[in-house]
C-alpha cells in the first residue's frame, strides 16, 4: 500500500526531526511504500524582501528563521521516495492517487492549498488525514469553503488548544501526540 | 530545589522571567533554588550577566541533546514557560527521566500535565503566576502509574496507529 505524506516543513535545520522522521518510516517500511513530498512554500518578493531585512528583530522576537532555510538545504534519504518540489507547481492531481493509497497531508495552509483544486466528492474518495499544525488556525477556517474541505477528511491537531480552535468551527480532530 | 529549564533564549520562551521567579522566590521565602539554564539564542548575554551576578542562576549554554539527556535527571523540576508551543519535546525528555514540569496552561501537552498530575501549570506567563508555580513544585511527586499511562500516549505504535487511522 502506498502512504504519500505531504509536508511543507521537513526540517532539516534539526537533527532531531529527521531521526524522529527515519524511525517513523523504518516502523512503515513493513506495511506501506512510503514517499515523501516537500513542498516548499513559495514567497512573495514583498514578503522575502520583509523576511531579510527584518530577519534580526525577527529572529530576536521569535526565532524566526531566515527565509532562506526551506529552500537552500535538501534533505534526502535512498530508503524512501522524497522528493522535492515547490508548492506553486505542485498539484495533488499530479502524483496519480489511488483509493487504495493514504495520504497525510501536514500543515493546514499547504492542505487547503492542495485539496482546493480538487471536487468536494473526489477528496472524499481518498484516505486523506490532515495534521493541523498552526497554532491559530482561526484565519484558515474564517474563508469560505475552507470549513468543508475539512469535513471531508480526517484531520489530527498537535495538541488541544488547536483541537478546541478546530471544534469551534464544527470539526472534530484527534490530537496526535508526535513532535513531527 | 534544582531546576532546570531547555530552549531557545527567545522572549517567547520566556526565560528571563523565569530566571527572575526563581530570583524573587528564593528572597522572599528564603529558598536556596537553583535554576540551570541550556540553550543558547539572542538573549544569551542577558542570561549570561545574570547568572555572573547571581549564583542561584547557572548558565551553561548549547549543550549536545544526548549529553543534556545525560545531565537532566539530577534535577528535580524542569521550568518552561514558553509561549505558542505546538509541542515541545523536551518536556516529554523531562517526563521520561520522571521531572515534574511548570509550563504554561493550553500550550504544548499541559492538557496532559494536568491530567495525569505530571506537574504545574500556570495560566499566564506573569512573574507572580510564574512564581506561584515554583512554589507548588516544591517536593512535588510524580505517579509512576499515572507517568507511564502518559508517557504511553507519545509511544511510536500509537503515534503511528493514529496517524494511520487503525
Amino acid at each position: 500500500m502506498r502512504l504519500i505524506i505531504i509536508t511543507e516543513n521537513w526540517q532539516y535545520s534539526d537533527k532531531r526531526v529527521t531521526r524522529v522522521v527515519n524511525d517513523y518510516s523504518n516502523a512503515l517500511f513493513e506495511k506501506y511504500e512510503l514517499e515523501v513530498f516537500h513542498v516548499t512554500k513559495v514567497y512573495s518578493f514583498k514578503m522575502k524582501l520583509f523576511r531579510r531585512l527584518f530577519h534580526l528583530p525577527l529572529s530576536l522576537r521569535n526565532g524566526t528563521l531566515p527565509v532562506d532555510i526551506y529552500t537552500s538545504t535538501c534533505f534526502t534519504t535512498d530508503e524512501f521516495s522524497f522528493t522535492k518540489i515547490k508548492r506553486n507547481n505542485f498539484n495533488l492531481k499530479n502524483i496519480k492517487m489511488s483509493v487504495d493509497n493514504k495520504i497525510i497531508i501536514h500543515w493546514l495552509d499547504t492542505a487547503l492549498f492542495l485539496l482546493a483544486s480538487l471536487a468536494l466528492e473526489s477528496i472524499n474518495k481518498y484516505d486523506i488525514t490532515v495534521v493541523v499544525h498552526e497554532l491559530h488556525p482561526s484565519k484558515w477556517l474564517s474563508i469560505e469553503g475552507n470549513v468543508k474541505i475539512l469535513n471531508n477528511v480526517r484531520v489530527l491537531s498537535r495538541n488541544t488548544k488547536i483541537s478546541r480552535y478546530l471544534q469551534c468551527y464544527g470539526i472534530n480532530s484527534k490530537v496526535i501526540r508526535s513532535f513531527i | 530545589m534544582n531546576f532546570y529549564t531547555v530552549g531557545a533564549l527567545i522572549p517567547r520562551k520566556n526565560i528571563i522571567k523565569t530566571i527572575i521567579s526563581v530570583l524573587i522566590v528564593n528572597l522572599l521565602y528564603r529558598k536556596k533554588h537553583t535554576l540551570t539554564i541550556y540553550g543558547d539564542g539572542p538573549l544569551r548575554l542577558i542570561v549570561l550577566v545574570m547568572s555572573k551576578i547571581f549564583d542561584a542562576i547557572i548558565f551553561r549554554g548549547y549543550i549536545n541533546k544526548e549529553v543534556l539527556l545525560n545531565h537532566i535527571n539530577h534535577f528535580d523540576a524542569f521550568l518552561l514557560f514558553s509561549k505558542r508551543e505546538a509541542f515541545g519535546l523536551v518536556y516529554i525528555e523531562a517526563l521520561k527521566e520522571a521531572i515534574p514540569i511548570g509550563c504554561l496552561k493550553d500550550e504544548g501537552i499541559s492538557d496532559l500535565i494536568e491530567d495525569f498530575n505530571l506537574g504545574v501549570t500556570s495560566t499566564d506567563s506573569s512573574i507572580k503566576k510564574i512564581c506561584s508555580s515554583i512554589l507548588k513544585l516544591n517536593n512535588y511527586c510524580i505517579n509512576k502509574v499515572k507517568l507511564r499511562k502518559a508517557l504511553n500516549e507519545f509511544n511510536k505504535e500509537v503515534v503511528l496507529k493514529t496517524y494511520l487511522n487503525q
